[in-house]
């Protein structure tokens, strides 16, 4: 594991991700917009992961099923008890919280897989609990006609506007994991990913702090689950929340190099377009991304920008001598 | 041996067992404040596992610890730390993906207290981050390693290593400081250096308790000196006394394991 | 009384496919500390390769057994090679998410050469068998009967023969069994092989009940994911208990409380597990070493 890649903590690459996402609806063909919507939502999701998998170095397997929570959070109070866009917004939050708090401090007090399994555990259940408890979630049919935000009168339903909902509430994301990376609470979660028993030999209460971690991931995921939503279709389904969407979560994170903000936002868009990319495989899309996800862990275990920078900078590294 | 108020460490009746394996048997020791205190015995007498129990990382079977009067025998390792117990072991263990400064840094971590929000909306984290980053560069500095701070932990050689996980728990503020066999691996140039380390720490005012296979080192830094066989305390006392003490000599000498053999380890 | 025994045996029988299952985790686990995410799909595609050789080779049922049989041992060594071996001195992170990628390829290679529609399969024996004054479907049995004499033949091979011997070693201490000079490599790929075959023996002895399709390995790992964690991660009889709990508490679970929850109950006991008894029934005590 190297301290992670230079260019990527420069504020500057930051910035210019950011400003680069700004005009992105101005540079790609309005046929796409969707998918564009889609990739910074999911980049805002990615953004959870980033805490608790990159930073604190937890395995979490269900970040698709708390993006769900958050869905479901957000439809079932704008479409049964006309929550406004803010209120449902701030409920995804209170969810993510409830959920981050009470699954980590029942399973973090355990080294090793337990976080992965009981996420399994949680991931299946949600999805049990989408499809069949039908007086609240509709089942199978979903729930459609969650409505859009609306700002001075003026409704955000058209994807050119939400992108900049979804962007501004990514922003803020970015620049929370941004700053958290560098504080007392970011080293605290490094320290735990390196060596969780020197970490508390080292003064650092490990549970609390992964609790911490694992909640900000749950928080992040639901709060894009709530964009998810709200924007696009304005329709939700148990399908949108399957397992895969989990496992699709890890690789836009693992692509983009795990422990930086650009790397999981790049990491994310990536691969949502992917689908409309590589179109041409058809049916074989999947099987093709199964494979690539295993070429991706074998060959590029630094990610994307990180075999980028080995490949591009080769600057000599400043190693210690003896 | 002392009046209870000069007591910083009171072990009593300690035992750590595994399954039938007594690898901890009745220990009991006080360390008084601002000496050093050494803790030998041959291989497998139960030191490594007594340090373990005293920071925390093993539960104590039976008997109670207390540092500066306060019952520690149930607190996690964190909260020792806070307590003011500091420790580094015997195979270093350092963030070795982290550069050495904030490897120093996340010693400060329970000296500080800037949460989630504060970290995000306060300016007063700022503030304490920069404290901090200066404060792990003057114990780099204090263990003679001002110019690595940006390397990676893992990069450096053994020794420098050792320096920094010396540099990383005196960074909490430690009253006392375990050290978990610091001279093993180190060069005769490097153990001298660790010796002076040892005094200027001690001149800190932080008492310092050093389990060591080192005997010149030992007998040459130690105050007091507890010798364990067997997870069993077999002798206390100053150097002089523990040297011409027979039965720890035996000890030695009758697991097949001279002084000379085992520093060598 | 009938109902009880109909259920007793159908939840038994559901049981030993998850302990197949399960026990190809916890073989792998304890071989190579990491949990095999394509263990489901393991058995998931020997099942279509079954239905393929059957329908469209026309090939004798004993014949196409054995042929789905050594597709399955080849694949767990093309599996080790590929995937596992590459990353063997990386973190469990990476070999967790390689597998996972194994499982998604696995699952829609299927989807696009076999199809999302189930595929039958007869029973490898047709009919009812009578037992404690009632009738029960003979293939429950036939499950029951083969899943125990495999575990019967594992226990001898692994107690009392030098591969089983060689085998615990490497899972015991990998170092240690390297200077006792056991090629772990080897044995490592053993391992992988065996955990497949007992995949494609779940594969082949469900899918006369439910019908394969792609969906088919990932519920069925699940299930026996749980029940590993349940009977003690790491355990191999904690696994084979665990996964018999499971499917009668299943079973029962679908008759008598609800069978649209029927796929969450495993997952309910996994959770309340992990609270009250975080190293199973059968697991050592977790804890951290020094």
């Amino acid at each position: 594991m190297s301290v992670s890649s230079r260019l990527l903590e420069r504020p500057h690459t930051l910035a210019a991700l950011l400003v680069l996402l700004a005009s992105l609806p101005f540079l790609v063909n309005p046929f796409y917009l969707g998918v564009v919507v889609l990739g910074v939502i999911y980049a805002l999701a990615v953004l959870g992961l980033y805490f608790v998998m990159g930073l604190a170095g937890q395995l979490s397997l269900a970040q698709g099923a708390f993006f769900g929570v958050g869905a479901y959070t957000a439809a079932i109070l704008s479409t049964r008890f006309d929550w406004p866009f803010p209120a449902t917004m701030g409920a995804t939050v209170a969810a993510g919280v409830l959920v981050g708090v009470a699954l980590g401090y029942t399973t973090l007090r355990l080294t090793g897989h337990y976080l992965a399994l009981a996420t399994i555990g949680f991931a299946v259940i949600a999805n049990i609990v989408f499809l069949h408890w039908k007086p609240v979630t509709n089942g199978a049919d979903g729930i459609a006609g969650v409505k859009p935000p609306v700002v001075g009168g003026f409704i955000l339903d058209q994807n050119f506007f939400y992108y900049y909902v979804a962007l501004a509430f990514l922003a803020v994301g970015a620049l929370v994991g941004w700053r958290l990376k560098r504080s007392r609470i970011g080293l605290a979660f490094l320290a735990i990913r390196e060596d969780q028993l020197a970490a508390s030999t080292t003064g650092i209460n490990v549970l609390n702090v992964k609790v911490l971690a694992f909640t900000l991931s749950t928080v992040y995921g639901a709060v894009a689950g709530g964009l998810y939503a709200h924007g696009l279709t304005h329709y939700i389904s148990p399908d949108n929340f399957a397992f895969e969407l989990s496992v699709t979560m890890l690789v836009m994170l693992l692509l983009g190099g795990q422990a930086t903000v650009p790397g999981a936002i790049v990491g994310a868009m990536l691969v949502t377009a992917l689908p409309e990319v590589l179109r041409f495989l058809d049916r074989y899309y999947l099987a093709v991304y199964g494979v690539a996800v295993v070429l991706l862990v074998v060959f590029l275990p630094q990610g994307l920008w990180g075999w980028l920078e080995s490949a591009v900078a080769r600057r000599p590294r400043r190693l210690e001598g003896r | 041996m002392s009046v209870t108020g000069d007591v910083l460490l009171a072990v009593d009746g300690l035992s750590k067992h595994f399954g039938g394996v007594k690898a901890v048997d009745d220990v009991s020791l006080e360390i008084a404040p601002g000496r050093i205190c050494s803790l030998i015995g041959p291989n497998g007498s139960g030191k490594s596992t007594l340090i373990n129990v005293l920071s925390g990382l093993y539960g104590a079977t039976r008997g109670s610890i207390s540092l500066l009067g306060q019952d520690i025998t149930r607190r996690r390792p964190d909260e020792r730390v806070r307590l003011g117990l500091a420790r580094t072991f015997q195979n270093i263990r350092l963030f070795k993906g982290l550069s050495v400064l904030e490897n120093v840094m996340t010693g400060q971590h329970c000296r500080t207290s800037s949460g989630l929000f504060r970290a995000l909306l306060h300016p007063a984290s700022r503030r304490e981050e920069a404290a901090t980053r200066k404060r792990a560069l003057r114990e780099l500095e204090f263990v003679g390693l001002p110019d690595v701070a940006a390397a990676p932990a893992g990069s450096l050689a053994y020794g420098r290593q050792r320096l920094v996980e010396i540099a990383r728990a005196l960074a909490s503020d430690p009253t006392l400081l375990l050290l978990d066999e610091p001279a093993a691996g180190l060069n005769p140039h490097e153990t001298e250096a660790l010796d002076r380390t040892l005094r200027q720490i001690v001149g800190r005012g932080i008492t310092v308790l050093l389990v060591e296979h080192d005997m010149n080192l030992v007998m040459g830094v130690s105050d007091h000196i507890t010798v364990l066989n067997f997870g069993r305390k077999i002798s206390a006392g100053t150097p002089e006394q523990v040297q011409a003490d027979p039965g720890v000599i035996e000890a030695y000498l009758g697991t097949g394991d001279a002084r000379g053999a085992d520093a060598q380890r | 009384m009938d109902v009880v025994v109909q259920l007793g045996v159908a939840g038994l029988a559901i049981g030993m496919i998850y302990a197949l299952v399960a026990l190809g985790f916890v073989l792998i686990f304890n071989a190579v500390n990491v949990v095999n995410f394509a263990q489901g799909d393991l058995a998931m595609f020997p099942a279509f390769v079954l239905a393929f050789l059957l329908t469209s080779s026309r090939l004798p049922l004993p014949v196409a057994i054995v042929g789905t049989l050594l597709f399955a041992v080849v694949f767990g060594l093309v599996f080790n090679r590929l995937v596992y071996h590459p990353l063997r001195n990386r973190s469990f992170v990476p070999v967790i998410i390689a597998t996972i990628g194994v499982s998604v390829f696995l699952k829609n290679i299927a989807l696009v050469l076999f199809g999302a529609d189930p595929r039958r399969i007869d029973p490898l024996i047709h009919g009812v068998v009578r037992i404690f004054g009632t009738t029960v479907n003979a293939q429950y049995l036939v499950i029951i009967g083969v899943t125990v004499v495999l575990l019967v033949a594992q226990y001898l091979v692994f107690d009392r023969t030098m591969i089983g011997k060689q085998l615990q070693t490497t899972a015991q201490n990998r170092e240690m069994a390297a200077l006792l000079g056991i090629r772990t490599d080897r044995m490592i790929a053993v391992t992988f092989a065996y955990s497949a075959l007992l995949g494609a023996v779940a594969g082949i002895l469900v899918a006369p009940l439910f019908g394969v399709t792609p969906e088919l390995g990932t519920l069925i790992a699940l299930k026996a994911f749980a029940a590993t964690v349940i009977g003690g991660f790491g355990s191999v009889p904690g696994a084979v208990l665990g996964a018999v709990f499971l499917g009668l508490t299943e079973i029962f679970g679908a008759a008598y409380v609800s069978s649209d929850y029927k796929d969450a109950f495993a997952f309910v006991i996994l959770i309340a597990v992990l609270l009250l008894r975080p190293q199973g029934f059968f697991g050592e005590k977790v804890g951290q070493k020094a």
